[in-house]
């Protein structure tokens, strides 16, 4: 019924305009300024680096090591997998130039996670705030930038995967600042032609409106899209219908799953209760790790499911989780738990049954 | 007495056979002759009110919810023969956007301009024109002078507050034309009974443009019963009222044809809407209460104008009792009644309180300056100006006084003579010359602010955005005001533009819901009390600014939603 | 194939509304303005002038023309004379109490002859004849003959203001108004219904018999008579006030549209117009001397009221409620049905003859069909308008068809509304009390009277077609005499 664009009579119009122009000399149309804020968004191409790449394995994992001191052969299963190498600190720079090596000698696209912003744990204003060993965030935002510049440096002319610092954006300190501070090092590091992915936190957090809002304040225009689900358990269908939501609102760009602990199958347990649940849930499971998408036609923008989050290192004991049962788990947050791979091996499903069953005889190691 | 000296019985000549009515002595057509006195009294009145009306209309005031809707009812009854693009829910009697749909059928109103509020600012200028013009007329037929009958279509063409919401396209703004029409035919002197059936069907018309127009029935009952005669009285008010009692119940036989007069399971209904609104609905308070909102609407009226309103209520004490004036007074008592009864009253219902205030302010310098026809207490024997003479007065008929013309010497109060006259003359133009000194300057400065306004209606803005942006294939969430204008101009399906505050009220609307792509609406929507727009706001937790128009609440921005969410 | 339906809804509905709508325009004349129902309207009437000439056709009226005539003899006028026509081997009761009042007033009545030389008893021939047989007896000096029935009781000053506004308007014909009256539900009203049984065992008794035995004889009866008048004023009521709308408005309005078919009755003619209707004929159909009303027509009232547009005179009708000529409605509803047949038959006779179509103007010519066809119309608006929109909103019509049907239906229902009104009016004007169930059977009854016009206007379409065109002719009993009259003209002195 609506008349196409052509079909406006000028005979018509110009005959019944007789009558206000005869009374004002003004014409009825508005002279219709355009001033549109934002201006639009110039989106980078994205070069979608995990196509055909292998992914370099890390030696110097804290479960590698466990595993050497411990002749823990049976860690093989997350050992001997792909991991990213996390930089928490000025120190932990230092071993990124071997990570880097190692990774060229592999022939294997690194991947790293900057873990640094200032004000990491949103406690710079709380009285007593429970993580403040943990939080050591560099004191001023510059001094971030001198980090990211150094990170730089020392990643050298490899290009590599950068899955940019995790929980920063959906955080609810969230700022002009930090978004700044994430500008920049993106800018940084897409300059010297790294693969930048944001963290945007993951499905059941922040509403992929106000991230994708956040997410362009930040840069992610430049960036080569997003990381989502680290450190978290979430399965990855919902991850990929949160992470192509996401995408679409920003430019198409393509999001990194972090499947590391998100083998999870108990379908009775509450979503929100697993979520909230920091202590090492005992039915967790190792997830795919696989480069591409799960399923190209439904998740068309998934660059790959990788392990960002070490599997194995602990989320936290009833030191740092009083309120919590932890079902036992006594390895605090950041420390390997011999006792918590153990249970991602024997719960992945894709494990071989005689793997599972050699790992699940293991009296069970416990870290003090 | 000719006829004894003639005692013959007259032969029948051949001039005896012309038109029986002029042998018989009646008046033939006399009622509707053009005065052109009048008239040129009049034009300059109407030119002055298109120019204040017309000089940046496109700009101010900036676009509101109804005319939108109102607009887009109207398309689609001229595109799709129904009387919504949605579920017609009986909010209001449709007579309103017909009567705009009739004028666009006819002048091929939506393809004459870019934008539908430009067509609806067009036949609002109609109707403020023809306002101006049964203002003038009622006035004259009320008995003021010529000079005072324009002043009252001044006052009414250049109120600020007149001015700013008779621009907008309200059901109320054609209402207005109407009502003063029926007073028009109502005031008549001859008396006929075609006058009060038109003026009976012209309120019926009122009442179904907008169907609080019978707010205003017991004084408009008061005008005909006043301007009624009694020889003929009941069979007038029988017809009358019938006739537009039956205009008015098409609305009710619509809803019975359609079966959806009572309430029922799975469809809208009158009633039932009807219940709602006089019953269910949130009462916007007392204008006694300074926390309701009925007084927040009150205040932004004397924002923009207080003169006229307030003006018109302080003389209506006084001319209440003055006889010509009484059903005029009315009106204003009645508009104020519901404003102090507290019931649900909407932002426009000040339109058609305004006229009435500028015939009372200006029949208060009539009655001031002793103009005859306005007499406090009339002498028993009803109205004191001519009739229209009898059909019978040979040979020699018999007084009647209701039909004599009496001689309009008495005045108010008895100041007898011609330097009476003088007096009153010159108090009535000092006191309009007191009254000028605070109005003109106040008047002039918020005319010019209204008449230059030159920033486009942010929404116009979105609206040429969305024009180049927007895929035609998307769905769009719009405001009211611009949804015509995507479907009619810029080639979106029907279906594909929604109207924001549909997406939860139409639940047609709701179930076919699929995806939404763009959501172009002011911000205020975003902060508009919870629960009203939970979709609205649903939809943008999942979609990003993709442009911006203007500043503050009235703001829009275009918002891009993911397409991979459905709602 | 639906869309065609659509339309021919559409039209019909378009049809009813208009004629709705026009009869309400057409009956509500006299309340247009106040003018209109001024009590001076007609002015107030001077010294007669002009001789008139009444004729008064009779048969088998012996029961009321003495009274009648008695009547005629006395009125308030000075010159004119009354020519009762009857036939004479015929009817030889009527012919005695004629004769015997002519002898009484031998400067006011005469009686004349009916044809001999034909078998068919109509109206037209008499009133002819009687006009013949005046000029032939050298009574040819009068400026307007009047046209009376047996039964009508003429207000003795009626024929002033009859001369008066023949002066006053330059009319050619003054039809003055004619109002039945017995509307009510009252019984006594009515007469006593016929019972032989009861009158034989009542008449034993010579003196004054026991008040037990006579309601014994004569309870039937008095209960028959008070079911008759209860079950028959809804009609009564309607019939008239269609008496009430026509004299006061509607002839009115079409003798402002100069289209009028007259009343039978109380009608005057000018010398002029007679005069020239006889020539025409003459000229038509090349006799010597022409006819004057035409003796084939079943309602010659209406043709001659054509005839009158025709030629250009103007018609003027009054309608004063003391001076009405007031008459009964028919016996019983089949009798109204039948004299509706003869009126709608003659209607279509005037209507196909054509006449109409030599009136001067095209509006004229327009507003001739729809007054001829008006009988036809009005019946079939006002049984097919209610069954149209109530049928619509059953079936579950588009809704634009329902709207447009409801206009006729609403206009009907105002109708009938306005008929309450007016028979309050009535009620007033005459002096009648209105009972509740007069108003009850008013409302009631509406639909039924459609019915009953819409059964003779059937009717009269068939023996039409049929070609039966014999004369149904109204009889007299005399029931608005004896009652009415007196008290009505007591209380509006």
């Amino acid at each position: 019924m609506s008349n196409p664009v052509t079909k406006r009579g000028a005979g018509h119009r110009r005959a019944a305009l007789l009558l206000v122009l005869v009374i004002t000399a003004c014409g009825h149309s508005p002279d219709v300024t355009l001033n549109p804020q934002p201006a639009p968004i110039e989106y980078v191409p994205v070069q979608r680096p995990f196509t055909g790449a292998t992914l370099a394995v890390d030696a110097d994992t804290q479960g590698a090591r466990w595993q050497r001191e411990h002749r823990a052969d049976w860690l093989q299963p997350i050992t001997g997998q792909p991991q990213a190498r996390w930089l928490n600190s000025f120190h932990d720079l230092a071993g990124v130039p071997d990570y880097v090596a190692s990774a060229r000698r592999q022939g294997a696209v690194p991947v790293l996670v900057a873990y640094f912003i200032p004000n990491r744990g949103c406690s710079r204003f709380q009285e007593g705030a429970p993580y403040s060993d943990y939080d050591r965030s560099p004191p001023r935002p510059d001094s971030y930038a001198a980090w990211i510049s150094r990170l730089v440096h020392d990643l050298g002319r490899i290009r590599s995967v950068v899955i940019l610092e995790p929980d920063a954006i959906p955080a609810d300190c969230f700022d002009d600042d930090r978004a700044a501070a994430i500008r920049a090092a993106v800018g940084a590091l897409a300059a010297a032609h790294h693969y930048v992915y944001i963290d945007a936190g993951h499905p059941n957090w922040i509403r992929s409106g106000p991230m994708a809002e956040r997410l362009i304040r930040s840069g992610v225009s430049d960036a080569e899209g997003v990381s989502l689900n680290v450190s978290n358990r979430y399965d990855t269908p919902s991850v990929a219908r949160f992470g192509e939501e996401l995408s679409d609102l920003i430019g198409g760009r393509d999001y990194v799953v972090d499947t590391g602990r998100n083998g999870f199958t108990d379908a009775t347990a509450e979503p929100a209760a697993v979520a909230n649940d920091w202590c090492n849930r005992p039915d967790q499971a190792l997830g795919r790790q696989a480069v591409g998408s799960a399923d190209p036609d439904l998740y068309p923008h998934m660059a790959a499911g990788i392990w960002i989050k070490p599997p194995g290192e602990s989320d936290g004991n009833r030191a740092v989780f009083p309120q919590q049962d932890c079902h036992g788990e006594t390895a605090p947050p950041g420390l390997f738990s011999p006792r918590q791979a153990q249970q991602l091996i024997i719960n992945d499903q894709g494990q071989p049954a005689s793997v599972r069953e050699r790992v699940r005889a293991i009296v069970a190691p416990q870290r003090r | 007495m000719t006829a004894t000296l003639d005692r013959a019985f007259p032969r029948l000549e051949p001039q005896h056979l012309g038109p029986l009515r002029t042998r018989m002595g009646e008046p033939v057509g006399s009622a509707w002759r053009i005065r052109w006195r009048g008239v040129l009294w009049l034009l300059p009145v109407l030119a002055v009110a298109a120019l204040v009306h017309v000089w940046g209309m496109a700009n101010y005031p900036r676009y509101v919810d109804d005319p939108g809707t109102y607009l887009s009812q109207a398309w689609a009854v001229q595109y799709e023969h129904a009387l919504s693009p949605y579920t017609y829910f009986y909010d209001h009697a449709p007579g309103g956007w017909i009567q705009v749909a009739l004028w666009s059928m006819a002048t091929g109103g939506f393809d004459r301009y870019d934008s539908a509020i430009a067509f609806g600012n067009e036949c609002m200028l109609l109707a403020k024109l023809a306002s101006v013009a049964l203002l003038f007329w009622l006035s004259r037929r009320l008995g003021f002078a010529r000079p005072a009958a324009a002043a009252t279509g001044l006052l009414f063409a250049m109120s600020p507050l007149a001015l700013t919401y008779t621009r907008w396209t309200f059901l109320d703004n054609l209402v207005t034309p109407w009502i003063l029409l029926a007073f028009v035919l109502a005031v008549s002197r001859r008396r006929a009974m075609v006058g009060v059936v038109g003026a009976s069907l012209a309120f019926g018309m009122a009442a179904l443009t907008k169907e609080t127009s019978l707010l205003l029935a017991p004084a408009f009952c008061w005008a005909v019963v006043q301007y009624t005669d009694r020889r003929n009285r009941p069979h007038v008010l029988l017809m009358s009222g019938g006739l537009g009692v039956l205009l008015m119940s098409s609305y009710v036989v619509y809803a019975l044809a359609k079966g959806e007069l009572f309430e029922g399971p799975g469809h809208t209904s009158l009633l039932g809407t009807a219940k709602w609104q006089l019953l269910d609905r949130q009462a916007s308070g007392s204008l006694l209460d300074p926390t309701s909102s009925t007084f927040a609407t009150v205040v932004e009226w004397l924002k923009i104008d207080p003169y006229l309103p307030l003006g018109g209520l302080a003389v209506v004490p006084l001319l209440i009792f003055v006889r010509r004036l009484g059903p005029p007074a009315c009106c204003v008592l009645l508009e104020m009644a519901v404003l102090l009864k507290g019931g649900y009253v909407p932002a426009m219902h000040v339109v058609t309180f305004l006229p009435w205030c500028a015939v009372l302010l200006v029949g208060a310098v009539e009655v001031l300056r002793g103009n005859p026809a306005l007499q406090m207490r009339p002498r028993s024997g009803g109205l004191h100006l001519p009739s229209c003479p009898s059909v019978i007065r040979i040979p020699a008929p018999r007084t009647a006084d209701h039909d004599e013309p009496t001689q309009p010497t008495r005045v108010v109060t008895g100041g007898a003579g011609r330097r009476g006259q003088l007096v009153r003359r010159v108090v009535a133009a000092l006191v309009v010359g007191a009254v000028m000194v605070p109005v003109v300057p106040a008047w002039r400065s918020s005319l010019v602010t209204m008449t230059t306004v030159a920033e486009p209606p942010e929404l116009a803005q979105a609206t040429t955005w969305v024009a180049d942006n927007v895929p035609r294939s998307d769905v769009v969430v719009v405001h009211d005001a611009i949804w015509t204008d995507l479907v009619h101009h810029l080639g979106f399906q029907k279906d594909n533009v929604i109207m924001a505050y549909k997406l939860d009220a139409d639940p047609a609307v709701h179930d076919r819901l699929t995806r939404l792509n763009y959501l172009v609406v002011p911000d205020w929507y975003y902060t508009a009390q919870v629960g009203k727009y939970p979709t609205l706001i649903e939809a943008r937790d999942h979609a990003v600014a993709e442009a911006r128009f203007g500043t503050g609440p009235d703001a829009v921005t275009v918002w891009r939603v993911s397409r991979k969410w459905t709602p | 194939m639906s869309d065609v339906l659509a339309v021919l809804l559409l039209l019909n509905a378009l049809f009813m509304g208009i004629i709705a709508g026009t009869t309400f325009v057409f009956q509500s004349y006299k309340w247009w303005r106040p003018e209109n129902s001024d009590p001076d309207r007609y002015g107030i009437p001077d010294r007669p002038v002009g001789r008139g000439i009444i004729l008064l056709a009779a048969r088998f009226e012996d029961q009321v023309i003495g009274q009648t005539l008695e009547r005629l003899a006395h009125l308030n006028y000075p010159h004119y004379l009354v020519a009762v026509i009857i036939d004479h081997p015929d009817d030889p009761a009527t012919l005695a109490v004629a004769r015997a009042k002519a002898i009484k007033y031998p400067r006011r009545i005469c009686v004349v002859r009916y044809p001999e030389h034909t078998d068919v008893h109509n109206k037209p021939i008499g009133l002819n004849a009687a006009l013949s047989q005046l000029e032939a007896a050298g009574h040819w000096d009068w400026h307007w003959v009047g046209v009376l029935d047996a039964e009508d009781m003429l207000h003795p000053d009626l024929l002033t203001m009859v001369d008066f506004r023949f002066r006053r308007t330059g009319a050619g014909i003054v039809q003055a108004g004619v109002q039945l009256m017995n509307f009510s539900s009252w019984h006594r009203n009515l007469p006593l219904p016929a019972n032989r049984l009861a009158e034989r065992w009542t008449s034993r008794f010579t003196a004054r018999p026991p008040r037990v035995i006579w309601l014994l004889g004569h309870g039937p009866r008095l209960l028959r008579r008070w079911l008759a008048a209860n079950t028959s004023a809804w009609w009564r009521a309607a019939n008239c006030l269609e008496y009430y709308k026509w004299f006061q408005s509607r002839l009115k309005v079409q003798a402002n549209l100069r289209v009028i078919p007259l009343g039978g009755n109380t009608v005057f003619f000018r010398r002029e117009f007679v005069d020239h209707v006889r020539r025409v004929d003459a000229e038509e159909s090349g006799v010597l001397h022409g006819k004057f009303w035409d003796e084939k027509c079943l309602t010659e009232d209406c043709k001659i009221g054509i005839t009158a547009s025709v030629l250009g005179y103007l018609v003027d009708v009054i309608y004063i409620p003391h001076m009405v000529t007031r008459e009964e409605t028919p016996q019983s509803l089949w009798k109204f049905v039948q004299q509706r047949v003869r009126w709608d038959q003659g209607f279509i006779q005037v209507f196909v003859e054509g006449g109409w179509r030599r009136l001067p103007t095209w509006r004229q010519r327009m507003m001739a069909v729809y007054i001829l066809g008006f009988q036809f119309f009005q019946a079939y608006t006002g049984l097919v308008a209610p069954l149209f929109f109530l049928g619509g909103l059953v079936l579950k019509a588009p809704v634009l068809v329902v709207l447009i049907a409801f206009v006729p239906f609403g206009l009907g229902v105002i109708g009938v509304g306005v008929d309450l009104l007016l028979l309050r009016q009535f009620g007033q004007t005459y002096a009648e009390k209105v009972r509740l169930r007069d108003y009850a059977g008013l409302v009631i009854g509406s639909p039924l009277f459609q019915l009953a016009l819409a059964l003779a206007a059937v009717m009269a379409l068939s023996r039409h077609l049929r070609g039966v065109t014999n004369w149904v002719k109204t009889t007299h009993v005399g029931a608005h005499m004896s009652v009415d009259v007196p008290r009505a003209r007591q209380t509006l002195r």
